[in-house]
């Protein structure tokens, strides 16, 4: 059981750290919308237009890790004890 | 006598007389912005707002002449973070609900250095933002595009006046979380303004 645990833990670690990598993940914050810089031709202004994107940031990442983390030391520390134990 | 003179040379092309258009700044293509940036220490807050109005009536050759009004919609304002937009347009923060404007109305200009079809000048003029007004100076590029509104929208002739400028306000003289959350979001916000107006010949 404990083993079960903690490679749940596990994966949780390395779908965070892999999510977080893979959606080219930031160290700011999570971002739901990515600013690209345009120029308008004919005035020549910069502007932003915003792209719907999801970007993983810090925040994300603690989630996931601090999740798996905690998942980890709580078998440390639960005693786990068989259903039918025998005598 | 004069007069009739006058008027018969302007007629002929002879004297230039003076020259003021009123271009309107609302811009369907959402080019026109203000951008805004703070200073916060896991990553500074850059932003972005394109609800922009608003006429300034000014002879290009004469900018000293300008007068007007530019307003920006408050929840307009976004940054690429859903939950900070939240944040900022909430109650504590640019509270768009009660505050729906932020909004410079041009006094004066004074300084004015023209190059060509470009100038730059200071700008006064009151700036309000979450209610409180206060009179604060902004140097400004102005770009005078003669003939190129078609440019933008094919079969209507006009002329382009492009606004560019950048300053930098306390959010405390506005009452924005006034000594409030320092350590997180700088009292400094710089703003930057890139703006075209357009004056259609009828």
């Amino acid at each position: 059981m404990r083993a079960v645990i903690r490679a749940a833990a596990l994966v949780l670690f390395l779908a965070t750290v892999g999510l977080w990598a893979g959606l080219g993940g930031t160290l700011g914050w999570t971002k739901n919308q990515v600013p690209e810089k345009r120029t308008d031709p004919v005035t020549g202004i910069e502007f932003v237009e915003y792209r719907k994107a999801f970007v993983p940031g810090v925040e994300f990442l603690a989630l996931g890790v601090g999740g798996a983390v905690v998942i980890f030391a709580a078998t440390l520390f639960v005693r786990i004890t068989p259903k039918n134990p025998t005598s | 006598m004069k007069t009739t003179h006058l008027l018969t040379a302007i007629a002929l092309g002879l004297v230039a007389p003076a020259f003021a258009a009123t271009f309107d700044f609302k811009d369907a293509k959402g080019v026109n912005n203000a951008q805004f940036h703070l200073d916060a220490p896991l990553e500074s807050i850059a932003g972005t707002a394109n609800g922009v109005a608003g006429t300034v009536t000014v002879d290009p050759a004469d900018l000293a002449s300008a007068k007007g009004k530019i307003v920006v919609a408050t929840a307009s304002t976004q940054t690429p973070n859903a939950m900070m937009n939240e944040h900022m347009h909430g109650e504590k923060w640019l509270d768009a609900k009660q505050f729906p404007e932020i909004s410079f109305e041009l006094k004066s200009v004074a300084n004015v250095k023209q190059d060509g079809t470009t100038a730059t000048a200071d700008a006064t003029g009151t700036f309000t933002l979450r209610g409180v007004s206060k009179e604060i100076t902004v140097p400004v590029k102005v770009t005078y595009l003669p003939g190129r509104l078609k440019d933008r929208q094919p079969g209507v002739e006009g002329d382009l006046l492009v606004i560019r400028a950048e300053f930098t306000i306390k959010r405390s003289d506005y009452g924005i979380m006034a000594g409030q959350a320092q350590d997180k979001v700088a009292e400094d916000v710089k703003i930057t303004l890139a703006l075209a107006g357009a004056a259609p010949k009828s």
